[in-house]
């Protein structure tokens, strides 16, 4: 089982490294990409940034080194990219071409041929926000691209050096190629919305349709946060009158990622149950991702991932079931989002998401099944004790033995034998209401009691008499018990024709209860333990007071007595 | 015929006791109630009786092994028992009767008729005898007798491999349990047919078995044609 969960994910991540690599073919080296035959690059084309932070139009040439996307984010302020292109060949109608820009700057404005045929955002403003790569695909107008040299200025403005995604890249090429491979993009990302739908769809099932665990629902928010996150990424721009539209909205995703966060944060929270340690430090680390993102939001993450880390090693340290699994998720969540930092899988992220969710939906299912499997085993258990009880009452030796002496009434003296059936029938009737039940009130039982003592006056030509002291009848005992005990004693203690008292007490000692029953009969030197129906008393004691209960007998000065000790507050009253 | 019961319930016995009388009436010289077979070993050890009603929780272990006891005596021994499963194993012992509570006094004669039948086989063979030897039970295994000899009011069995144990019943009382292998070929001689190789004639109709241990035992007139009978069978 272990190991086929190894391949799976083996597989999975292969199969989204394989996607990714499919989808971006980009010579990371060389940022600027063509995709038209008919344009080259010049040799000897200047490429260079201008890093004087003049923001007029300044044509200053010189050689540089190739850009490389390292530089753009490197800079700070307003910057400039120069680049000359040649064509050489004249470009059919049916060709569109487009300049293709990934992550040039939070704002910037691009000219060809010194013309601006488009931007982004606003480079006048004192104010430049900054802002989440997307792509630009800037049309160039078809009566510029005439054969000759041209040149492309870009005018960026990069609002800090820190940026999330330090990846840019320049293409010039045909627009369909762009939007073709805009849309591969977007497949994956629709793909991974989906399977973050459906997981917190997953986990909303589990919430409503096995129990209603806080965990889940938790885990279906930040799955939902995710899902929508993804779902607004996808970075489609279109370009037109020099105004960019994206469906990237920065103020959505930061709300929904930050809410995902909580509700992750809370799952932790509630998972390694911290609030017991202490309820400021669990609301501390709650509030703590809305505390710090409006400081900074990479603090925040980052604060966020230790968080989350030293709460699950807590739950290492204290042992709790699932633990492991939580790590395990949190280090494939943990990596995978770190990979974009050092490739151009910038998708990590949201892949792992889907690693973390996965492997703690399966050990939530893992989780409910054995849940499911402890409840069917104790059902079990109960049906049993219910069946041993009805069966106490039905098994030969008592009622067969029972009407056997009815038989010899019947024939002596009929009045007595309708009273005999009828204390039989009390038995019968009032063991059937009682044996569906776990706890019953000790008013109850000792109903039953009498009924079997008035039974066994007949049988044995004896008188036994039943007192209760200190007993309210509010008291809940298992059912049988003292039936159990009281037909023990008459057993062994008493001898046909012999008298019995028996006496059925409680006395709350400490946080204890102790019920005992006495008679006055002969000690049997009989083990105790031995004795039939002590097993059903041990399961049935266990089955509600588990661990806290005791049952010891011994001789008596005038007798022998049986006491049951139960120490748990919470069930002993009705 | 003194017929002693055992039981620890008072209404029961006076049940068992008033049916006996009714269903025997004057074949009873007397009846003794007990209320454990402890108590009753000690009059057994004094008094002879012909039929021991026994009632017994053959669910317990010590069940079995009060059987055992019962059955080794010279009496036999009817078990009365709430625990119905138990009564083929209790027939293996031996038992002249099984009666499952609670029982009418229809069962109950029948119980009675067994008692004079040496004829009568039960549906369960019997598979052990008990003995009692020094204090302690041994168990025989039926197949394992070659023959029982009368003596007095003992029985002397013979088997296979040589022993001779000797058991409280007479042979009539022997009969009337063992399985329909053994028969009586003689007034002194129960005889296992498996142990049968042939028989000589002496002529005048004196006829005598031959055992597979090489023994010969004596056959009456009147059962040679019985026994001849079951052994070509």
């Amino acid at each position: 089982m272990k190991i086929t969960i190894k391949i799976l994910f083996l597989f999975f991540s292969v199969a989204i490294c394989f996607a990714q690599v499919e989808v971006k073919q980009i010579d990371k080296k060389n940022s600027t990409a063509i995709y038209v035959s008919n344009i080259s690059v010049l040799e000897k084309s200047i490429n260079h940034i201008d890093s004087t932070e003049n923001p007029d139009l300044k044509w200053i040439e010189y050689i540089m080194n190739d850009i490389s996307s390292k530089c753009i984010n490197d800079l700070s302020g307003t910057n400039w990219i120069h680049k000359k292109f040649e064509i050489i060949d004249s470009i059919g109608f049916e060709k569109e071409i487009s300049l293709n820009l990934w992550n040039i700057g939070d704002a910037n404005e691009i000219y060809w041929d010194r013309q601006l045929i488009g931007k982004r955002g606003n480079l006048n403003t004192n104010n430049i926000k900054p802002s989440e790569p997307i792509y630009q695909l800037v049309k160039i107008p078809f009566n510029y691209l005439t054969i000759g040299q041209h040149e492309l200025h870009i005018k960026f403005h990069n609002v800090s050096t820190d940026k999330n995604v330090t990846y840019s890249s320049i293409e010039i090429g045909d627009d369909r190629y762009f939007i073709k491979r805009q849309i591969k993009t977007n497949y994956v990302t629709i793909i991974f919305t989906v399977i973050l739908f459906g997981v917190a769809s997953f986990f909303m099932l589990m919430f409503f349709g096995f129990k209603a665990r806080l965990s889940f629902l938790l885990l279906a928010v930040f799955c939902l946060m995710n899902a929508l996150k993804s779902y607004l990424s996808p970075l489609w721009v279109i370009q037109s009158s020099g105004v960019a539209l994206s469906t990237y909205n920065d103020y959505l995703c930061e709300i929904f990622y930050t809410i995902g966060n909580h509700a992750l944060l809370a799952f932790f929270i509630v998972k390694f149950d911290i609030r017991k340690i202490s309820y400021p430090l669990a609301a501390a680390i709650f509030l703590s991702p809305i505390l710090i993102v409006p400081f900074d939001a990479r603090i925040s993450q980052v604060v966020f991932f230790i968080l989350c880390y030293m709460m699950i090693f807590y739950g290492l340290y204290i042992k709790k079931s699932g633990s492991l699994f939580a790590l395990s998720a949190m280090t494939l969540f943990a990596a995978w989002s770190l990979i974009r930092y050092f490739t151009f899988i910038w998708q990590g992220y949201f892949i792992g998401v889907i690693f973390f969710s996965i492997v703690l939906l399966f050990e939530a299912v893992r989780d409910i099944a054995s849940q499911i499997k402890l409840k069917r085993e104790a059902n079990l258990r109960s049906t049993r004790l219910e069946n041993e009880l009805l069966k106490k009452n039905i098994q030969p030796h008592f009622i067969l033995n029972t009407l056997t002496a009815l038989q010899e009434v019947v024939e002596q003296n009929p009045k007595h034998a309708i009273k005999l059936i009828q204390a039989l029938a009390d038995e019968f009737r009032l063991f059937s209401k009682v044996s569906g039940e776990k706890l019953i009130p000790i008013s109850e039982e000792l109903e039953i009691c009498s009924a079997h003592l008035k039974i066994m006056e007949y049988r044995k030509d004896a008188k036994f008499t039943l007192t209760k002291e200190n007993i309210t009848g509010n008291e809940l005992l298992p059912p049988g018990i003292l039936h159990t005990i009281i037909e023990n004693g008459i057993t062994h203690g008493f001898k046909s024709k012999t008298n019995g008292k028996f006496l059925v007490s409680k006395e709350i000692k400490n946080d204890c209860v102790i019920y005992k029953v006495s008679n006055d009969g002969i000690n049997n030197k009989k083990e105790f333990n031995k004795r039939t129906g002590i097993k059903y008393i041990e399961t049935r004691l266990e089955e509600s007071f588990s661990g806290k209960w005791e049952l010891v007998s011994h001789p008596s000065i005038d007798g022998w007595i049986v006491e049951i000790k139960i120490c748990d507050k919470s069930r002993t009253i009705k | 015929m003194i017929i002693c019961i055992v039981e620890d319930e008072p209404l029961i016995a006076n049940r068992i006791e008033r049916i006996a009388k009714e269903l025997l009436e004057e074949k009873i010289t007397k009846i003794v109630i007990k209320h454990s077979l402890d108590e009753a070993k000690h009059y057994l050890f004094e008094h002879e009786i012909d039929l021991l009603l026994l009632d017994l929780n053959l669910n317990g272990d010590n069940g079995f092994e009060l059987l055992k006891l019962a059955v080794s005596g010279s009496f036999h021994t009817i078990i009365i028992s709430a625990y119905s499963e138990k009564a083929i194993e209790a027939y293996e012992f031996g038992v002249l009767d099984f009666l499952s509570k609670p029982f009418t006094s229809e069962r109950l004669q029948k119980s009675f008729d067994r008692f004079g039948n040496v004829d009568g086989k039960n549906q369960f063979p019997t598979k052990y005898i008990a003995v009692r030897k020094n204090e302690k039970l041994i168990l025989l295994k039926v197949e394992e007798i070659i023959y029982i000899k009368g003596a007095g009011i003992y029985s002397e069995i013979k088997l296979k491999n040589g022993e001779i144990e000797i058991h409280d019943k007479s042979l009539n009382r022997l009969c009337t349990i063992l399985p329909s292998q053994f028969v009586r070929s003689h007034k002194s001689y129960i005889v296992n047919l498996e142990f049968v190789n042939n028989f000589i004639s002496h002529g005048g109709s004196k006829y005598d078995l031959v055992l597979s241990s090489k023994e010969i035992l004596p056959v009456s007139r009147t059962k040679y044609k019985e026994l001849k009978n079951h052994f070509t069978r």
